[in-house]
């Protein structure tokens, strides 16, 4: 605590002046002109003898007693408070997770339907070529006399899919990038849309920390959503269904680890240059958005980069 | 709430506080031993304050932001809208005008205007007007730079549909509901602009309307701010008998 006291010059007589005692350490900000006064010198007045803070700005005085909570029910709701948030936070993790797995299906989805296609084009071929089309599981599926064109939702027979040489089918339709259907890339936008949202919300839900910092959350959302893609991809697509499959699902067992680690490795980039550029949007926003007065309660997110908060009156 | 003096423990809770000329402070003068302190809230009822001034800015920021993201995207989407239709027509904006003008009733623009694109013409127009009450009073701490960045904003996003349109038919791949919409390639740039410059010329009627907004939000602040002094010199008179 630093202590000055001015003393009045000799030989005249002793007015009463400001003793310092101390200095602001934490961050608060004028309640008039919203000036952070940190550093600045606490003064013991001598009229009311009151200790206070003069803002250098606009010079007003604050008055900086503060009362010791006396009973423990603040301590109580700030413990309460804070294990809501922390669970909040795991939640909003999980659903960031969630986020990104259903982006990637969704990325699978429109990725393989041109796949799906040939692969029932295939199946079609090959159903006609055999000697007893009735034989094959498929038949049950195939509406009498109707001449139904192989899609991506046609009923393949699994045992044929079963002996088809899958990576040599893939290669012949042109390897992952050339089978994929074009509006997976344009899917990819989404994506990206969908990983800056999530990161500009944690990197204003994470105020405390740095933005390097805040980025380790992309790293543990990441990782949650591939195992989601792993759980969800795990063993057959229609167990309750036996000798036959959708040629989409075929499609999509083959396409997973490549659209799933394209999706994920986007919404990772994507999540951290939301992190990066979440705080100044957001400090954008709220200088565009509102007006003057309405911006204290928010100087926390120009505080925590160390940046000075926006006046909160209009320029005269 | 409980408020003790600092100098000899004295509760000062039923102690009126009063204002002073020297710093403009509110202060609780102790009876007992002449201690003066300005009235401190309960570290709960602080901390409710911070929150509510908090919960009251992030709703207006989210008001804000939804509106701005509402005639940004809604205009633009009425532009492009309006601009393909005319195309399916084979008309251009002033053919459109002199359709409605012209009293033939045989004309099938004219028709199609009153009947099928009306509503989408008014809702055009009062989203427009709309818009320019906004930007006036909703907005009214900015500079008039701002009419040049959302009128800018506007033409930009208004020609986005080479990524809109692929985007939506990926999006509506992936959830199984085909969009088969065609895009409108070769949607006439003069159309577009005529319909952009009137799109700002409608948001320009709702100046006066933002400005009559601003008169009475002045208005009703003044007379709060005259009740609550009223108040305070009420509760001095009280005070001083």
């Amino acid at each position: 605590m630093n202590e000055q006291t001015a003393a009045p010059a000799h030989g005249t007589l002793s007015a009463p002046v400001e003793r310092r005692v101390s200095t602001v350490a934490g961050h608060r900000l004028c309640s008039s002109c919203g000036f952070t006064l940190l550093g600045q010198p606490i003064l013991r007045e001598p009229h009311y003898a009151m200790l206070i803070i003069r803002c250098p700005e606009c010079g007003a005085i604050a008055a900086v007693q503060e009362y010791p909570a006396l009973g423990r029910w603040a301590a109580r709701w700030a413990a309460l408070l804070a294990a809501i948030w922390l669970v909040t936070l795991v939640g909003a993790t999980l659903a960031s997770a969630g986020i990104l797995f259903g982006m990637s299906e969704g990325m699978l989805d429109a990725a393989t339907t041109l796949y799906a296609e040939e692969i029932a084009r295939a199946h079609d071929l090959w159903y006609k070529a055999l000697p007893d089309p009735k034989a094959s599981p498929v038949a049950a599926y195939m509406p009498a006399g109707a001449i139904v064109a192989p899609g991506a939702f046609s009923w393949i027979d699994a045992a044929w899919w079963k002996s088809v040489d899958k990576p040599a089918f893939l290669r012949a339709h042109g390897g992952w990038f050339g089978a994929m259907d074009p509006a997976a890339y344009w899917f990819a936008w989404w994506v990206v849309l969908a990983g800056l949202v999530i990161g500009i919300f944690w990197s204003v839900a994470l105020l405390a920390a740095r933005r390097t910092r805040a980025m380790l959350i992309a790293a543990a959302i990441v990782p949650l959503a591939a195992s989601f893609c792993w759980l969800a991809h795990q063993g057959e697509a229609m167990p309750w269904v036996s000798g036959i499959n959708l040629a989409a699902n075929a499609a999509e067992a083959q396409f997973v680890p490549c659209t799933a680690s394209l999706a994920l490795a986007i919404g990772a980039l994507s999540i951290a240059a939301g992190i990066w550029i979440g705080r100044p949007l957001v400090r954008l926003a709220v200088r565009t958005l509102l007006p003057p007065p309405m911006r204290l309660p928010l100087a926390g997110l120009w505080i925590t980069d160390g940046l000075a908060p926006p006046p909160i009156r209009h320029r005269s | 709430m409980s408020h003790v003096c600092l100098g000899c423990g004295w509760e000062l809770a039923r102690v009126r506080a009063l204002p002073e000329a020297r710093y403009g402070l509110c202060l609780v003068t102790c009876p007992r031993c002449d201690a003066s302190a300005v009235r401190r809230p309960d570290a709960l009822v602080a901390a409710y304050r911070r929150w509510r001034g908090v919960r009251r800015s992030v709703l207006a920021l989210a008001r804000q932001g939804g509106l701005m993201v509402l005639f940004v995207l809604g205009l633009a989407g009425a532009i492009a809208g309006n601009v393909n239709e005319l195309l399916d027509l084979r008309a251009t904006p002033l053919d459109a005008v002199r359709a409605v003008l012209s009293a033939d009733l045989n004309s099938r623009l004219r028709d199609w205007i009153l009947n099928e694109g009306l509503f989408g013409f008014v809702l055009w127009g009062a989203l427009a007007v709309a818009a320019g009450v906004w930007l006036t009073a909703g907005l009214r701490h900015l500079s008039r730079s701002v009419w040049l960045v959302w009128a800018a904003a506007l033409l930009i996003v208004s020609n986005f549909e080479w990524v809109a349109y692929p985007m939506a038919r990926a999006f509506g791949r992936a959830i199984g509901d085909p969009f088969t919409e065609p895009m409108p390639v070769d949607a006439v740039v003069e159309s577009r602009l005529v319909i952009w410059a009137c799109t700002i010329a409608l948001a320009g009627l709702g100046i006066p309307l933002g400005r009559q907004w601003n008169a009475l939000y002045a208005r009703h602040q003044r007379h709060r701010a005259g009740r609550y002094r009223a108040r305070r010199r009420r509760a001095h008179q009280g005070q001083m008998k």
